[in-house]
């Protein structure tokens, strides 16, 4: 199945990457046996060899179960948004960002645009209200 | 259509109020910071700052709840009194310290990001895990100094460190040590060795995360030695797990009386763990001079005092200057110690 | 007896009372919320305590820790998103068996297997902390690391899916672990310039990234199918899930009594690995969940709403609470993280912990004993009280649940160390985890190689550093046998998957 396939293949190369990587790493001297690149090179082999499986697997596979990576457009949407909101977060400031997240993403989900307005603005406003006011007073933590 | 424009247009008057009424307490806001005039006489008073108006950020480079972590909360409890605005504590532990080392020293210098350190800043550098040392801050004041000791299991048969170091000379690699590698507690364990006569393929190094870590090693008996302090293993020397050997200080600890210092057995090496405040640099003097007023003053208090030697710590203040100096010493003298031992 | 019934009173002292049930809330609120970890609620509660008495600091304490791990159950029965690390394993069984329509049934075996399994613990700690304190101080690196391995091998049989997948899920894991600076050595390692990478991908983002994004987006994708049918004519409502709200919590305690094996086994794994100071919570949950799977008759049906998975998690999480409060009342090391920040407070408040804590402070100690045991009847009170209304919450449309929930995490990943840097990890992995899920792969031996990583690799390395002889691992007793025990599980699980089904490897 192509799904397999990519995903092996994927797989292969982030280990090989990784195992490339820890070429960089400083070796086991002389009281760490293994030292940092130990492990993560053990882990990167065997990651290689199952993705190898993987690809051989897949293309073994005589079945053409073609079940396509679908991405609906409307999730594309919302995931795109979900990025707009954290690249917008320290310029606008958590409060107004969170507040237009939510409103959007529920106008984009609804189906009743006029029944359900006044309750989304609502749950807009009380939930950033509530998420900000519980982390920033009781939390000390300073959202952007 | 109209009706959900209106009532967007009302939403975000409402958040841009929230907004408003919240923006004082922005971390963006600017402090002012008194204008150099280069006509004023050295005579002539510069203005005073308006330090500190809001909260001040405390890291601790440390996890919560570990030996630094709670002596900082406790001065801290104290020292915000004297500053009039709180201290809140910032945990974030990792590479010995150097992670929540690099975000006060990449952080503003406003005075309101400061750092909880000790001779990590010193010892990191030397290991090439950071890349800065304490110079790459201002010395504000040094509040503690927790004294090394020396710890075995009380199973094991030497009552000396010069017993110990006869017995790992005749039964080379035979004993480890446990200590975080890079870290205060590995130069301890390379002092002694080293002035012990010993390498370390005698006694073998046994890397660990940290302090508890080490004492957990020593008290199952995995591994022989490692360096610990009255605070965190006090209570194993109570219940007879543990047996202190020696303290590396410059006299017996009013806490354990009957450990002998290196010096008196022969071995010169005096080692104590130093913990401090530092700002970024370039900050202020006169928030440094601030700083320094609110933290000496807690130092001072009575039973800031007693709790703090309660916990095995000895009460160390050094101002700004001296601090320094204290530093630049302190870094000759572990250069001296990672240049013998061969790494 | 005087000292006891002193403790007892000053446990149920209207104060400390008051202040536990304060924290329970509190860890229960905390614990339900994806992106709030029980870490972060027991250094929020630390300030507070200051000014207390040290019997109510820790019990307050206990009340989070306690109210914490249940209610991770919360949002992973009712989103699907585990509340806590300790609550993936909830999810598994839980979220089927609230989507097939019975969440008020999932919810009760939840609770009450947590507070079954949190007794259990408790009374573990209370009646042989001492031996099992001293009998855990043998468990050097080799027997952590043969124990971390055993754990490991959980990767093969978790989850229902493809078994090879699950694996590469692991290992992607236990490299992911390896970002940052190694703890032993102190080199940094894959952090490719970014500053950041220094202290290693947090794991919670990761969590939250991996579970919500995929659950929340398949949410989005009924939406757009329901759209479809709109544009087709019909007047539809907006999806909302609409559950009974109804709370069998007999014919619960019934189900419990019939499965009580499993309770007492699960919590009993929960309570004594959760004694082992290195070993960490989720681990103790994973090997429950395991053990549960193995013993049971009708292995595939985990995954798919077995009420045994959801006891045999959550029974397991609550032991680890009493579990590792063996260690650090017996012996003054903390057994988990939280337990590290209790005994933080016990020292600020001038009480040296250690193994002479309980000859020292007798009052003390039997308080914490008796905190833990009340901490359970108040967490039990809560949420039974409070159960109907979670799920009336959680029958929100969804087109307001998948903002809310997704701002809620954008907000914990912020605040786990205030920076932005972890928000953008979640966004990554939620990213990820949505193309993994759609190829297939499960998320949970993902976040069981991240979870077992650092222990994995610090184990073995300093085992080989004190001795490099690697027959230890065999030869030393207790590591000898969990690698046995790793093999069998390795064998059995191939038997149950081959043997009888024929489960697919690919």
């Amino acid at each position: 199945m192509i799904k397999d396939l990519i995903l092996g293949f994927g797989m292969a190369i982030f280990s090989i990457v990784s195992l490339l990587e820890s070429r960089n790493l400083v070796s086991a001297n002389k009281w760490d046996v293994f030292g940092p690149d130990g492990f993560p090179k053990i882990v990167a082999y065997i990651l290689l060899a199952l993705s190898i499986i993987l690809i051989v697997s897949s293309l073994r596979k005589v079945n053409p179960a073609k079940n396509k990576f679908s991405l609906t457009k409307l999730e594309v949407v919302v995931l795109l948004s979900i990025i707009a909101y954290v690249l917008l977060l320290p310029v606008i400031g958590f409060l107004i960002a969170t507040a237009l997240f939510i409103l959007s993403i529920q106008l984009l989900l609804t189906y009743n645009l006029k029944k359900t307005m006044i309750s989304m603005v609502i749950t807009s406003l009380v939930v950033t209200g509530s998420v900000y006011i519980v982390f920033e007073k009781f939390l000390n933590v300073n959202l952007p | 259509m109209k009706k959900r424009v209106s009532i967007l247009l009302i939403a975000l008057l409402v958040l841009n109020l929230m907004v408003g009424c919240t923006k004082q307490e922005s971390p963006a806001a600017p402090v002012e910071t008194p204008q150099e005039n280069p006509q004023t006489t050295p005579s002539e008073p510069v203005a005073k700052i308006d330090y500190p108006t809001k909260p001040v950020q405390l890291m601790v480079p440390w996890s919560p709840g570990g030996a630094t972590d709670v002596i900082f909360r406790l001065v801290a409890e104290y020292a915000q009194v004297e500053l009039g605005k709180p201290i809140v504590i910032l945990n974030q532990a990792g590479a010995g310290g150097t992670v929540g080392a690099t975000q006060v020293k990449d952080a503003a210098n406003d005075g309101y990001t400061i750092l909880g350190g000790h001779d990590h800043l010193i010892t990191s550098y030397i290991e090439g895990i950071a890349d800065f040392t304490y110079d790459a801050f201002e010395t504000v004041s040094l509040l503690t100094t927790t004294p090394n000791l020396m710890v075995v299991n009380s199973k094991a048969t030497w009552n000396s460190p010069t017993e110990f170091i006869a017995d790992a000379k005749a039964n080379p690699g035979k004993y480890s040590w446990a200590a975080s590698l890079g870290s205060t507690s590995h130069y301890f364990a390379l002092g002694i060795l080293n002035a012990g006569g010993l390498t370390t393929d005698d006694v073998r190094i046994v890397g660990t995360p940290g302090t508890n870590e080490s004492i957990t090693a020593v008290l199952g008996n995995h591994v022989n030695v490692c360096q610990a302090q009255i605070s965190t293993a006090g209570s194993y020397i109570e219940s007879g797990d543990l047996k202190f050997l020696a303290v590396a200080h410059e006299e017996r600890l009013s806490q354990a009386p009957d450990v002998p210092t290196l010096r008196e057995l022969g071995l010169n090496y005096v080692q104590g763990t130093n913990r401090g405040i530092f700002v970024p640099k370039g900050t202020d003097p006169q928030i440094i001079e601030i700083l320094d007023n609110a933290f000496r003053s807690a130092m001072e208090n009575p039973e800031l005092i007693e709790k703090i030697e309660n916990l095995g710590n000895n009460v160390n203040y050094k101002n700004p200057s001296d601090y320094y100096d204290f530093m630049v010493e302190q870094f000759e003298e572990m250069e001296k110690i990672s240049a013998t031992i061969s790494n | 007896m005087s000292v006891i019934g002193q403790a007892i009173a000053e446990v149920m002292s209207f104060s400390a009372l008051f202040s536990m049930f304060a924290g329970t809330l509190v860890g229960i609120i905390a614990g339900a919320i994806p992106g709030f970890t029980i870490l972060m609620a027991i250094i929020l509660t630390l300030p507070f305590t200051f000014g207390m008495d040290p019997v109510v600091g820790i019990a307050t304490m206990i009340g989070v820790y306690v109210g914490g791990f249940s209610g991770g159950l919360i949002s992973g029965i009712l989103l699907g998103i585990p509340g806590t690390p300790s609550s993936v394993c909830t999810v598994f069984d839980g979220h089927p068996m609230s989507l097939n329509g019975e969440p008020g049934r999932a919810l009760s075996l939840g609770v009450l297997s947590s507070f079954f399994g949190g007794l259990i613990g408790a009374l573990i700690c209370i009646l042989i902390a001492i031996p099992i304190a001293r009998f855990g101080l043998k468990f050097g690196p080799w027997e952590l690391f043969s124990l971390m391995l055993f754990a490991l091998t959980l990767i093969a049989s978790l989850g229902s899916s493809s078994m090879l997948k699950g694996l590469m899920g692991g290992m992607m894991g236990l490299l992911i672990s390896t970002i940052g600076i190694d703890p032993i050595g102190g080199r940094l390692r894959f952090t490719f310039g970014f500053t950041e990478l220094a202290t290693g991908i947090s794991f919670l983002p990761i969590m939250i990234g991996l579970f919500a994004v995929p659950q929340l987006l398949k949410s989005v994708k009924e939406i757009q199918e329901g759209k479809k049918k709109m544009l087709s004519g019909e007047a539809i409502d907006d999806i909302r899930i609409n559950n009974s709200i109804h709370i069998p919590w007999i014919k619960t305690l019934k189900e419990l009594y019939k499965y009580k094996l499993n309770l007492l086994r699960s919590g009993a794994i929960g309570a004594l690995v959760g004694a082992l100071p290195a070993a960490g919570g989720s681990t103790a949950v994973f090997i429950a969940y395991d053990q549960a799977q193995k013993f049971s008759k009708d292995p595939d049906s985990f995954g798919k709403g077995n009420p045994n998975g959801i006891i045999a998690a959550e029974a397991g999480n609550s032991g680890v609470a009493g579990g590792s409060m063996i260690p650090t009342i017996a012996l003054g090391i903390p057994g988990s993280n939280v337990a590290a920040v209790m005994l933080g407070a016990l020292m600020i408040h001038g009480i040296t912990p250690g193994p002479m804590l309980i000859k020292n402070e007798p009052v003390l100690t039997y308080s914490i004993f008796i905190a833990l045991i009340a901490a359970h009847f108040i967490m039990l009170a809560l949420l039974g009280v409070g159960m109907k209304g979670l799920i009336r919450i959680s029958n929100a449309p969804k087109y307001a649940v998948v903002p809310v929930v997704l701002s809620l995490c954008v907000a914990g990943s912020f605040a786990l160390n205030n920076r932005l840097f972890d928000v953008w990890i979640f966004v990554a992995f939620g990213l990820i985890g949505y193309y993994l899920t759609s190829v297939g792969m499960p998320m949970a031996p993902i976040v069981l190689g991240l979870v077992l990583g650092p222990m994995v690799e610090n184990n073995l390395r300093m085992a080989m550093m004190t001795n490099p002889d690697p027959t230890l691992f065999f030869t030393r007793p207790i590591s000898l046998v969990f690698i046995v025990l790793t093999v069998v599980s390795l064998a059995f699980t191939m038997y149950q998957n081959y043997g009888k089904n024929r489960k697919k490897i690919i």
